[in-house]
């Protein structure tokens, strides 16, 4: 079915493709149908009377949007209360949004540690979206820069999802976790370009990075040197081109560690002891969000190790600089932004 | 509840076919009938919405799905006499069908009808009918490996690809509990405490291992994630769960349970499970679950007045 949006950036005229991921335009609340006959051609919309058009409701309160959250956005969130940043890296196919959709099932299947409970999310949607592999990434050109703003329309865009969790115990703690979706591209072309680490300079106020590596390309001699090697210049494109601070904790993710019987690869050890040597502090967590084995190895194997780690993660920092990059309501991406 | 020390009203929030008129219908048959916690205090000025759904639940028949088009808003005139107290007011509870619900999570907006709703002492009921079929499941591993292209191997794709598109219920209450607290927020403050009652609507329905665990438990089993938030959020909400049968068997499917249901007084049909005292019990106040709503009684309290 034809027809226009009164929501603002929806593009479903173009492209018939719904701002509010309705898979069928036509049941979107906002959707103006083209139901004069004969058929309406996309360019005559516009000349239609306005009396053709359906009567405009009109809305009082407009919520989060339930989907990726742009770097303003998490400015206004990061303001209001703490929230944890931690990125998501690694080269296109090592099993990044495995990991996302991994994390959000335990969640939604409330199989987080038992320490642990989901608190609330911003971006329910945009999880649901990815673990039902309906937002993929587009090809072509890729966006060179967090997106600012919220946007849902397609194509995906490089963005943040959020994820609430609260200890169910103790201080019954809260934390916003921040989580990068980015491309693979982006980690390739870190490697490729030192250009490229404009793109990456919201790290410098990361809680954490989470580098996933694939288990099987790490064990395996016929690939396991040449992605050693990508990873060996990622890391110190993030030393040296993005200024990561040093206290930044990475993880090193083996993914698929399920397929490799979940041995440590060599290599993965040669990346810790490289890592450690630019001046991180590094941990390796072998890691399965879909287990091929069940059975021995259970889903979601690691994932929240990860997020665990950084968030346990004592940094050691300078007084001033502590103050600057940690105190509640003053750190922003603008800052680093090109 | 509309009384002297101010407005009340209970929302009664459910995605299409969780029970809403129907439980409303019970309850005004059991406010009618008198012996709850709350009683009429009068007809209604307007009682053709609720004379035509109880006139189902009389016939021993559910009454009809709200249609889209409907937004009725009832309004009962109730009273309460507990601990030598009286209470008298008005209960404002809007039926509106599950649709539009809905169509508030997918657009992210709501209108000015549902804004006026969020003010003090507006307390809300948001239901779930047990085995609906639009009790959308959570995603499962195995599901969302074949979504996502893993290769697990037991993995397959969906049979319904329909399914893709439909929301998971708990995924729609737990947004909805998130656009309630920014409302009442935004509108009251952040310390005021609406009470959300989590109403698992046929209740006898559910599998008898989880029955004697209450409703809560049912919850937690089948809506985890919005088991989760309710838990870490229980300084930003007061709730708590109820299982309510509105007639304690299935009238459509269960002819001779129709047959005794008709041959006694169906106005006195239904029950309510609770722990508002702390253990799971029954009651067959079916006023009980509006009564806790609006703060006419205590959790730790259930047979007082707060």
């Amino acid at each position: 079915m034809t027809g226009t949006c009164e929501k603002e950036n929806c593009t479903v005229a173009a492209t018939g493709k719904c701002l509010l991921s309705q898979p069928d335009p036509a049941e979107c609340a906002h959707f103006l149908a083209a139901s004069v006959a004969p058929a309406v051609k996309v360019a005559e919309l516009k000349t239609l009377p306005i009396a053709a058009q359906p009567e405009e409701k009109e809305f009082t309160r407009q919520f989060h949007l339930g989907t990726e959250i742009g770097a303003q956005d998490a400015n206004e969130i990061m303001r209001a209360r703490y929230a944890h940043l931690i990125a998501i890296l690694g080269s296109t196919d090592v099993g990044k949004t495995c990991f996302l959709s991994s994390l959000y099932l335990m969640a939604s299947g409330g199989t987080l540690p038992s320490r642990y409970l989901f608190s609330g999310s911003l971006s329910l949607q945009a999880f649901e979206d990815r673990a039902r592999g309906l937002r993929e990434w587009d090809g072509g050109t890729l966006p060179s820069q967090l997106v600012d703003h919220t946007i849902l329309a397609d194509p995906r865009q490089p963005s943040l999802l959020h994820l609430g969790i609260r200890e169910s115990s103790g201080e019954r703690r809260k934390f916003d976790l921040l989580l990068t979706d980015l491309p693979g591209e982006w980690t390739d072309n870190l490697v490729e370009r030192s250009s490229a680490a404009e793109a990456f300079r919201f790290l410098q106020r990361a809680d954490g990075i989470i580098l996933v590596v694939d288990g099987k390309q790490f064990l395996a001699d016929a690939t396991r040197h040449v992605e050693l090697q990508r990873m060996r210049y990622f890391t110190e494109r993030l030393a040296n081109n993005v200024y990561v601070s040093m206290d930044t904790p990475i993880v090193i993710l083996v993914s698929k560690s399920d397929e490799i019987d979940m041995q440590v690869p060599a290599a993965a050890i040669t990346l810790y002891d490289h890592v450690r040597a630019l001046g991180f502090h590094a941990t390796v967590i072998s890691a399965s969000a879909f287990s091929r084995t069940p059975d021995k190895v259970k889903s979601g194997t690691g994932v929240f190790n990860a997020i665990e780690t950084i968030l346990l993660h004592q940094p050691v920092r300078d007084a001033d600089a502590s103050a600057q990059s940690y105190e509640p309501g003053t750190r922003t991406f603008s800052r680093f932004r090109g | 509840m509309e009384s002297k020390d101010g407005h009340r009203s209970v929302l009664l929030i459910g995605v299409q076919d969780a029970g809403k008129t129907n439980f409303l219908m019970r309850l005004w048959l059991t406010l009618e009938a008198g012996g709850g916690i709350l009683t009429k205090a009068g007809l209604p000025a307007d009682l053709e919405y609720l004379k035509t759904g109880t006139d189902h639940l009389l016939r021993g028949e559910f009454a009809p799905h709200t249609p889209q088009d409907v937004q009725d808003r009832t309004e009962i005139p109730v009273k309460a006499t507990l601990s030598g107290r009286q209470f008298t007011g008005t209960l404002i509870v809007p039926d509106l069908p599950g649709e539009q619900v809905l169509s508030v999570f997918q657009t992210r907006e709501w209108s000015n009808e549902w804004e006026e709703q969020i003010k003090a002492g507006c307390g809300c009921l948001m239901l779930v009918r047990v085995e609906s079929p639009e009790l959308i499941a959570p995603l499962d591993w195995l599901s969302c490996a074949a979504y996502v292209g893993s290769p697990m191997q037991q993995a397959s794709a969906p049979k319904d690809p329909a399914s893709k598109v439909k929301t998971p219920t708990q995924v729609v209450i737990t947004d909805w509990l998130q656009f309630l607290r920014k409302a009442f927020t935004d509108r009251l403050r952040g310390s005021y405490k609406p009470r959300v009652g989590i109403l698992v609507a046929a209740w006898d329905l559910a599998p008898q291992d989880q029955k004697a665990a209450g409703p809560e438990a049912w919850v937690a089993s089948n809506l985890p994630l919005l088991h989760q938030f309710i838990r870490s959020n229980d300084d930003a909400f007061d709730f708590t769960y109820f299982g309510v049968s509105i007639t304690s068997g299935d009238l459509a499917a269960d002819k001779d349970f129709k047959a005794a249901y008709l041959e006694g007084d169906p106005r006195k049909a239904g029950e309510v499970v609770h722990s508002l005292s702390g253990v799971v019990e029954t009651s067959s106040d079916i006023t009980l679950p509006v009564a806790w709503a609006l703060g006419v009684i205590d959790a730790s309290n259930p047979e007082g007045m707060d």
